[in-house]
C-alpha cells in the first residue's frame, strides 16, 4: 500500500494502537505481521518473494558461522542466488530485449518467452538490505541472527521495506533485538516522527505531485516544447525526484520513530552539494553507502593505481544506474555520474591551480554559490536521461534545448499552459520557498525539522506544523479523480 | 505527562476549529437545483413542518411549483431531489427526510425509473449524496451509486478540497448570500423559454399501450420506495411531470402504472394531460425536460387538484408558523416580476414594470435628452416621482426608493463641474443607501470620471459588484435593484438616435 493511501491511513494508526499495548514480547511478532500484510497489499504473490530471500539469507548466515572455512562459497551461493532472482525479476525483459536486438541485426529470430513477469515493489532495497546483511557476516562485522523471526522483520520492516533507506544489519537489527526495551510512551519521540511524517506527505503530495504534471507533459511530448520548457521541466524533475523519493524517506523515518526506531538519514540537502562527490554524500545515503562498502571497496577502491580506481568509481556507479531500472537510460545516467566523479577528480589539482592563479577567493558565498550552481547544472543534465522515456528521446531532449531557443514562452504566458495554471505555479512557488527554508535549516544549523521544531516555543511549532498539515489538506494532490502517484523509486 | 496532554487536546482543538473551516468553505455548492443544497436546507426546517414532501430528479424539483402550492392551495410543499436522480437515491432521501418530518404525502416523480445505468457519474454521485448528513442512509446511498472510492465519497473532503482554485463570495457567506435562501422550499425557478421545443411533441401518446421492463436496480428501489411508504403508513403519489418523453419512456411508465396498481398505490402520468393543464408548447417549456415560470403554475395546479381530491392535505395559509412560506412566495413572485420587467422591451410597459415596492431604482440621464423630440413622456413619469432634471446640466441621476416613492439622491445637488472645459463632474457626496442593499452587495452610481471617459463610458455610470454597466452614450439609462431577493435586476439604457428616444431598451 502506497504511503499516501487510504489504506495506508487506517493501516498505521491500527498497527500503532496495538503494537503500543500488546506484550513487549509479541512486538516483534507483530510488526513481522503488519510488513508482510503492508507488502501483499500489492500483491500476495510478491510475499513469496522476499520470503525466499529472508530464508536463503537467514540459512546463509547460520552456515557462514557453523562453516566458517567454507564461507566464501556459502556467501557466494547467497549472493549468487538473491542476484538471480533480482536478475530475472528485475532484468530478464531487458536482457531478452537486447539479445533480440543484437540477433535481429544478424537477421536470426528473436526469442520469444512464453510467460509474464511483474517487477516485484521494492525487490532491489530488500534484495540488498538482505545482501548487506550476508556480506556483514561473512566479513564478521556482525554476529548471525538467530532468531528468523526478527531476522525476516529486519528484511521486511514495513516502513523502509519498498524504497529504503537500505538499512545496515547493524544498525536495525540491532534495534530490533532490542524490541523490547523500546519505551514507547516518549511525548518527544513520537511528535518528532509525526513532523517528520508530516513533511514528507508535503513533499510528496504538495510538490512532487504537482511538478510531475509538468514534468510529464513535456517529457512525454517533448517535441512541442522548445528549450526554455524542456529546461523548465528538467529542472522542475530534479525537484520532482527529490521531493518524491525524499518524502518516502521521511515518511519512512518518522513512521519508524513514532515505534521507536531510528533509521538512517537518506538525504542531506543533496542540491547545496559543492560538488558531484559531496552530491553522492547527501543524495540517497543509504545507497551510496552501501554501494562503497560492499562493492566500491572490494573492487579495491582508491587504495590502487589511478586507472583501476576510476575504473571502480565507473563500474560503481554503472552498478548504480543498473540498480534504479533494466533501461539504457539509467545505465547511461550511472554512467554519466561515474564520468563526472573521474573528470572531477582527474581535473582537481588543475582547478586548484587555476584558482590559485585567477585570484578567485574560495572562502566565500559566491564561490560556494558558484560550485553548487555547477553541480546542480550537471546532476540535472544526468536526470534528463533519467527521466526520458527512451536514450534516443533525452538526447534529442538535449538537441532541442540548444537548437530551440524560445525565450518568449517565459513572457507570452505560454509557461501557463504546461499543466499548472497560474494558482497553481503560484502554489508551487511558496511551497518551494518552504523546501528552501526548511533545508537551509538543515544545511546551515545541521539540524532535521522535527529537531529543529522540538527546540523552538509552542507558537511556532504549531503554526509550523498546522502550515505544512493545512497546506497539504488544502493543497495536497489527492481524492477521487486524482490517482495517488506511486513513489518513483518503488520501481527500482 | 499533563503538560503533554494539555498540548495533545489544544492540538487536536484548534485542528478540529481550522478544519471545520475549510471545509465549509471548500464544499461544494452547486447551484441551488442540485441535490446538495436542497439537502442542506431541508435540514434547517422544523421537524413536522411539511405537509407534502417531493422526492425525484430535476423534473419534479424545477416543476412543482411551492409558491402556487402555498398561495392557492395553501399547501405545506417541500422539493428534496437532486439532478437524474436515480431512484435509489430518492429512497435514502426518503428515509433521511421521514427521520425529521411526518409528512401527510410523499410524491416521486419516475422519471428515473428509464434510467438503464447501474451507477451514476461522479458529478451525479456527489449532487445526490454530499447534501446528506453523516448517517447510515448516506453510507448505504454511495455504496449503491458508485463502484468504488466509498471512503473517499464519504469524507467528501478529498474530493472537495481541490475546489480552493474556484472559490467565490458565495463559498464564505452563510447561504451562499442568497436573500431569504432559509425559506426556500427547494423548487429551481426556470426563467428561459425555448419556443421551438414545441415541434417534439408526440400527438399519439395516450395511444401507446405497450410497456418495457424496468431496469432491475431502478424496479427494486421504486419498489423500496414503495415499501417504504407503506411501512411508515404515509400515503405515496407516484407521477410523472409533463414533459417530451420518448417512445420507451412512455412504455416504461406504462409499467410503473402497472406497478402502482399492483400494490395499490395511485400513480399519475402528466404527460396524458397536456390539454387538462392548458399547457402552451411554444411558451410554457424552458427544454425539452423541465417546464418554465410560465409552465410550472399550471402543471402543478391540476397536480394540487389530484392531491386535494385523493388525500387529506391540511391548509395552513394564515398560519403564524408557516410565515416561511409567505416569504418563500413573496421572493417567487418578486423573482417573477423581474423576469417579466426583464423580458418588457417597451420604454412605456417598462415604466410601469417599475412600480414595485421591493425596486430601488437609478434613473440615470445624459447627453441632450432633454432635447428629445419624444421626452414628454420620460419626462412625465420622471416628474410623478418628483424629479425635474435640469437640461443643461448634462450627466445626472436619480435614486428612488419605491417603497414610498421617494427620491432618496439626485445627484444634481451632490456634484460639481470640475472644471470650465471638462465635461466631467465630481460626486461631492455618494448616495447613502447601504440599509436597502443586500449585506454582500456594493453599488455605485455616478456621473462619469475624467478616468471612466479615458475608458470610454460618456454616460451615467453604474458599477455593482465591481462590474461596470454603462450600456449608452447618452439618453436615459436605468438600474433596478431588487431589495427582497436582494440582487440586481438589470441596467439599461433607452438611447437617443436622431433626436429620439429609442423606445426599446439596450443592454
Amino acid at each position: 500500500m502506497l504511503f499516501n493511501s487510504y489504506s495506508f491511513m487506517l493501516f498505521f494508526p491500527i498497527v500503532l494502537c496495538i503494537y503500543f499495548v500488546i506484550p513487549k514480547k509479541a512486538r516483534h511478532l507483530w510488526l513481522l505481521v503488519a510488513s508482510y500484510y503492508f507488502y501483499m497489499g500489492w500483491n500476495a504473490k510478491y510475499a513469496i518473494l522476499i520470503a525466499i530471500s529472508t530464508i536463503v539469507t537467514y540459512l546463509g548466515g547460520l552456515c557462514i558461522e557453523k562453516w566458517k572455512e567454507k564461507r566464501k562459497w556459502i556467501v557466494a551461493g547467497v549472493v549468487l542466488i538473491n542476484l538471480c532472482i533480482l536478475f530475472f525479476f528485475k532484468y530478464f525483459d531487458f536482457f531478452l530485449g537486447n539479445v533480440n536486438r543484437i540477433l535481429s541485426l544478424f537477421g536470426a529470430n528473436s526469442l520469444q518467452k512464453g510467460f509474464d513477469i511483474l517487477l516485484p515493489v521494492g525487490i532491489s532495497f530488500y534484495t540488498f538490505q538482505a545482501l548487506g546483511y550476508t556480506i556483514d557476516v561473512y566479513r564478521g562485522t556482525i554476529k548471525p541472527e538467530k532468531n528468523f523471526l526478527k531476522y525476516a522483520l529486519f528484511v521486511s520492516f514495513f516502513p523502509q521495506l519498498v524504497a529504503g533507506p537500505i538499512e545496515r544489519s547493524g544498525n536495525l537489527l540491532r534495534q530490533i533485538n532490542r524490541v523490547e526495551q523500546i519505551k514507547l510512551w516518549n511525548y518527544r519521540r513520537i511528535t518528532e516522527g509525526a513532523v517528520l511524517m508530516l513533511w514528507g506527505y508535503f513533499l510528496k503530495m504538495v510538490i512532487a505531485d504537482r511538478v510531475s504534471i509538468v514534468v510529464d507533459q513535456v517529457y512525454d511530448s517533448y517535441w512541442m516544447y522548445g528549450s526554455v520548457e524542456i529546461i523548465i521541466a528538467s529542472v522542475l524533475f530534479a525537484i520532482q525526484i527529490y521531493c518524491d523519493f525524499a518524502s518516502y524517506s521521511q515518511i519512512a523515518i518518522g513512521a519508524a520513530k513514532i515505534m521507536g526506531f531510528e533509521l538512517m538519514e537518506n538525504f542531506n540537502t543533496p542540491y547545496f552539494a559543492l560538488s558531484i562527490r559531496d552530491f553522492w554524500r547527501r543524495w540517497h545515503i543509504s545507497l551510496s553507502t552501501w554501494l562503497r562498502d560492499y562493492v566500491y571497496i572490494p573492487l579495491g577502491g582508491s587504495r590502487c593505481s589511478k586507472a583501476r580506481k576510476y575504473l571502480n568509481l565507473f563500474l560503481t556507479f554503472l552498478i548504480s544506474g543498473l540498480w534504479h531500472g533494466a533501461n539504457w537510460t539509467y545505465v547511461v545516467w550511472g554512467m554519466i555520474h561515474g564520468i563526472y566523479q573521474i573528470v572531477e577528480d582527474a581535473t582537481e589539482s588543475v582547478r586548484q591551480k587555476l584558482v590559485l592563479k585567477l585570484h578567485i577567493m574560495t572562502n566565500n558565498f559566491s564561490y560556494h554559490f558558484g560550485q553548487i550552481l555547477v553541480t546542480f547544472v550537471l546532476t540535472d543534465f544526468a536526470w534528463i536521461f533519467f527521466r526520458a522515456n527512451h536514450l534516443s528521446d533525452a538526447c534529442r531532449m538535449i538537441g532541442r534545448i540548444v537548437t530551440k531557443w524560445n525565450p518568449w514562452v517565459l513572457f507570452d504566458g505560454s509557461v501557463y499552459n504546461l499543466g499548472l495554471n497560474i494558482t497553481e505555479v503560484h502554489i508551487l512557488f511558496v511551497a518551494l520557498i518552504v523546501l528552501l527554508l526548511v533545508d537551509l535549516v538543515r544545511y546551515k544549523k545541521q539540524v532535521t525539522l522535527d529537531k529543529f521544531l522540538s527546540t523552538q516555543n509552542l507558537w511556532f511549532r504549531f503554526a509550523v506544523i498546522f502550515g505544512l498539515l493545512f497546506f497539504i489538506l488544502i493543497y495536497g494532490e489527492y481524492g477521487p479523480g486524482f490517482s495517488a502517484k506511486q513513489f518513483i523509486y518503488f520501481q527500482f | 505527562m499533563k503538560k503533554n496532554a494539555l498540548k495533545i487536546i489544544s492540538f487536536f482543538l484548534v485542528f478540529a476549529i481550522l478544519f471545520s473551516g475549510f471545509y465549509n468553505v471548500l464544499q461544494y455548492r452547486f447551484e441551488d437545483e442540485d441535490g446538495i443544497e436542497g439537502m442542506k436546507q431541508f435540514y434547517k426546517l422544523k421537524e413536522n413542518s411539511v405537509d407534502v414532501m417531493c422526492f425525484g430528479s430535476s423534473h419534479m424539483f424545477v416543476d412543482i411549483n411551492t409558491a402556487v402550492l402555498w398561495d392557492e392551495y395553501g399547501i405545506a410543499a417541500y422539493n428534496l431531489g437532486g439532478t437524474i436522480q436515480p431512484l435509489w437515491n430518492t429512497y435514502f432521501y426518503m428515509k433521511e427526510a421521514l427521520k425529521t418530518q411526518n409528512p401527510k404525502l410523499l410524491v416521486v416523480d419516475c422519471f428515473s425509473a428509464s434510467l438503464t445505468e447501474e451507477y451514476q457519474e461522479e458529478s451525479g454521485m456527489i449532487k445526490n449524496t454530499f447534501g446528506m448528513k453523516f448517517s447510515k442512509n448516506k453510507i448505504d446511498a454511495i455504496r449503491v451509486s458508485a463502484p468504488n472510492n466509498h471512503l473517499a465519497y464519504l469524507l467528501g473532503y478529498p474530493g472537495f478540497h481541490s475546489r480552493y482554485s474556484v472559490l467565490e463570495r458565495e463559498d464564505f457567506v452563510e447561504g451562499k448570500g442568497i436573500a431569504h435562501y432559509d425559506c426556500w422550499k427547494g423548487q429551481h425557478l426556470l426563467t428561459q423559454t425555448n419556443e421551438e421545443i414545441a415541434g417534439l411533441r408526440m400527438e399519439n401518446i395516450k395511444e401507446i399501450t405497450d410497456t418495457e421492463e424496468i431496469a432491475d436496480k431502478q424496479s427494486e428501489y421504486l419498489q423500496k420506495i414503495i415499501d417504504l411508504a407503506k411501512e411508515e403508513n404515509i400515503p405515496l403519489l407516484l407521477i410523472n411531470t409533463p414533459y417530451f418523453p420518448t417512445e420507451r419512456e412512455e412504455k416504461i411508465y406504462n409499467r410503473v402504472a402497472e406497478i402502482a396498481k399492483e400494490n395499490d398505490v395511485p400513480y399519475i402520468n402528466y404527460n396524458l394531460f397536456y390539454d387538462e393543464m392548458g399547457l402552451d408548447f411554444s411558451s410554457d417549456f424552458a427544454d425539452g425536460h423541465h417546464l418554465n415560470y410560465k409552465g410550472t403554475p399550471k402543471f402543478t395546479r391540476l397536480l394540487a387538484q389530484d392531491m386535494k381530491a385523493l388525500f387529506e392535505i391540511p391548509d395552513h395559509r394564515n398560519e403564524s408558523d408557516y410565515w416561511d412560506y409567505d416569504m418563500m412566495s413573496a421572493c417567487y413572485h418578486q423573482k417573477i416580476a423581474n423576469q417579466e420587467l426583464i423580458e418588457t422591451k417597451d420604454l412605456e410597459t417598462y415604466f410601469d414594470g417599475l412600480n414595485s415596492e421591493n425596486y430601488l431604482v437609478v434613473f440615470g440621464l445624459s447627453g441632450g435628452f432633454a432635447y428629445a423630440d419624444n421626452y414628454a413622456m420620460i419626462g412625465n413619469t420622471l416628474a410623478e416621482y418628483g424629479i425635474y432634471p435640469d437640461a443643461e446640466a448634462g450627466n445626472q441621476f436619480y435614486v428612488v426608493n419605491q417603497k414610498d416613492g421617494q427620491v432618496i439622491y439626485s445627484s444634481l445637488d451632490n456634484t460639481k463641474q470640475t472644471d470650465s472645459t471638462s465635461t466631467a463632474t465630481v460626486e461631492t457626496k455618494h448616495p447613502r443607501w447601504d440599509s436597502e442593499l443586500g449585506s454582500y452587495d456594493v453599488v455605485s452610481v455616478r456621473c462619469p470620471t475624467e478616468e471612466d471617459y479615458k475608458n470610454g463610458y460618456s454616460s451615467v455610470v453604474v458599477e455593482y459588484n465591481h462590474r461596470i454597466y454603462c450600456p449608452i452614450y447618452e439618453g436615459l439609462t436605468v438600474f433596478v435593484y431588487d431589495t427582497l431577493n436582494e440582487t440586481m435586476v438589470e441596467t439599461v439604457g433607452f438611447y437617443l438616435e436622431n433626436g429620439s428616444f429609442c423606445l426599446n431598451k439596450w443592454r
